[in-house]
């Protein structure tokens, strides 16, 4: 059976690398993008499971493709050093399922990645 | 959408659409030092001084006011929140499909409730937004135990909530253990008694003291090794301290050493259980 697909949406390479390192026990496929359109263009293509979808990128931002996603598409969960309550409650009402603070902590992206996984399997059955 | 800005950096990186509220808090925080253009579409971005209004909120000095008027935003946003949320069943609240797994709610449920664990909020938090933070807590906890009810006996009806802690109720009672030429204290508070740390008009949380009730006669000046659980919290307090005298069936202990994080958690139970609803 294939394992389900995660796609790690930041534009800042050594994020993408610390997050891949921090699923390495997860079991998942791992992709990645480094923009908002390159994420909505992965997102068509590859349907994952569940995206983790930095807030701040150049061409679209993370709040955009949130929007565009809205209920349609994978579980999508934020990570951004801008983790004041206000855009908090704004990316959960545009769509997010969670929210991650960065700097991030190993055991907290495994633990939401693998909930994520979880819930989206839930759906998919 | 006529209140929306996208914000970009030197690097061209976006943040939008948000409004000047999200704006004027993220400023608060420190977050957004290297604003050079924005837009009001997402479309054709300007430099940052042709939109003079929103550079004065970017460029205005940001003070210890502007932190806690952010925290304030913050508990503005999360009892609004919590109104939203209440009247709304629990797997829309979790965002989780009805006839999930366990594992999908138990997951569900710790993605949402991360950010509002109580001991991963900064010690600089204001006594508001951590009691905001704890009602998140406690109300998405309660749903959750909900849930798990259901997983065990899904015929059963809800069970009723605990009744209000009656006035009249005595006073918890500590348990003392000797310990060389200490005392171990062990007091359990249940929700909404703040009894020890109020009682006293002059022993009381707002001078590190608190009344000990026991029928046990301690002398001053005894060491005191207080461990104290509250209900409804994972977070115990652990403290050093020293009696500072007795009365009939009790006697005031001085804390010792306590940091910015005890006194918070004390501070914030008390706020909690004299609250008016």
């Amino acid at each position: 059976m294939a394992l389900p697909e995660v796609l790690i949406v930041d534009d800042d390479q050594l994020i993408r690398a610390m997050v891949r390192d921090c699923l390495a026990d997860v079991p998942c496929e791992i992709r990645e993008a480094d923009s908002g359109d390159a994420a909505l263009a992965a997102i068509a293509e590859r349907h994952p499971a569940v995206v983790l979808l930095d807030l701040v990128m150049p061409g679209k931002s993370g709040l955009e493709v949130l929007t565009l996603l809205k209920g349609t598409g994978p579980r999508v969960l934020v990570l951004s050093a801008l983790d004041t309550e206000a855009l908090v409650q704004q990316a959960l009402a545009s769509g997010a399922h969670g929210f991650l603070g960065k700097p991030i902590h190993p055991l907290d992206v495994q633990n939401m990645v693998r909930g994520a996984l979880e819930a989206a399997g839930a759906r998919a059955s | 959408m006529s209140d929306e800005y996208w914000l970009a950096d030197s690097e061209a990186r976006v943040l939008g659409p948000i409004g000047l509220d999200v704006i004027a808090t993220l400023h608060a925080r420190g977050k957004l030092q290297d604003v050079r253009a924005v837009s009001r579409d997402g479309k054709k971005f300007v430099p940052l001084r042709e939109m003079p209004a929103l550079q004065a909120i970017l460029h205005a000095p940001v003070t210890q006011d502007d932190a806690t008027r952010a925290q304030g935003e913050a508990t503005r946003k999360i009892r609004e929140w919590l109104a939203s949320v209440a009247p709304r069943p629990s797997h829309e609240i979790f965002k989780v499909p009805v006839g999930s797994s366990r594992d999908a709610w138990r997951a569900a449920f710790f993605t949402l409730v991360y950010r509002y664990v109580p001991g991963r909020l900064p010690a600089d938090t204001t006594p508001e937004l951590r009691l905001a933070c704890e009602d998140a807590f406690l109300a998405l906890s309660e749903r959750m135990l909900e849930v798990e009810r259901q997983f065990r006996a899904p015929a059963a009806p809800a069970l009723p909530p605990p009744p209000p802690l009656p006035p009249a109720e005595p006073p918890a009672s500590a348990r003392l253990t000797h310990r060389n030429n200490a005392v171990q204290v062990q007091l359990s508070l249940k929700r909404g008694d703040a009894r020890p740390f109020t009682q006293d008009l002059e022993h009381n949380w707002q001078t590190d003291c608190l009344l000990i009730h026991s029928t046990e006669r301690i002398v001053p000046g005894t060491q005191i090794e207080l461990i104290m659980t509250f209900e409804g919290h994972v977070t115990q307090l652990h403290a050093t301290g020293r009696v500072q005298g007795g009365r009939a069936g009790a006697f005031t202990v001085q804390l010792l050493n306590l940091g910015d994080t005890e006194r918070t958690l004390i501070r914030t139970w008390v706020a909690r259980a004299t609250m008016r609803p």
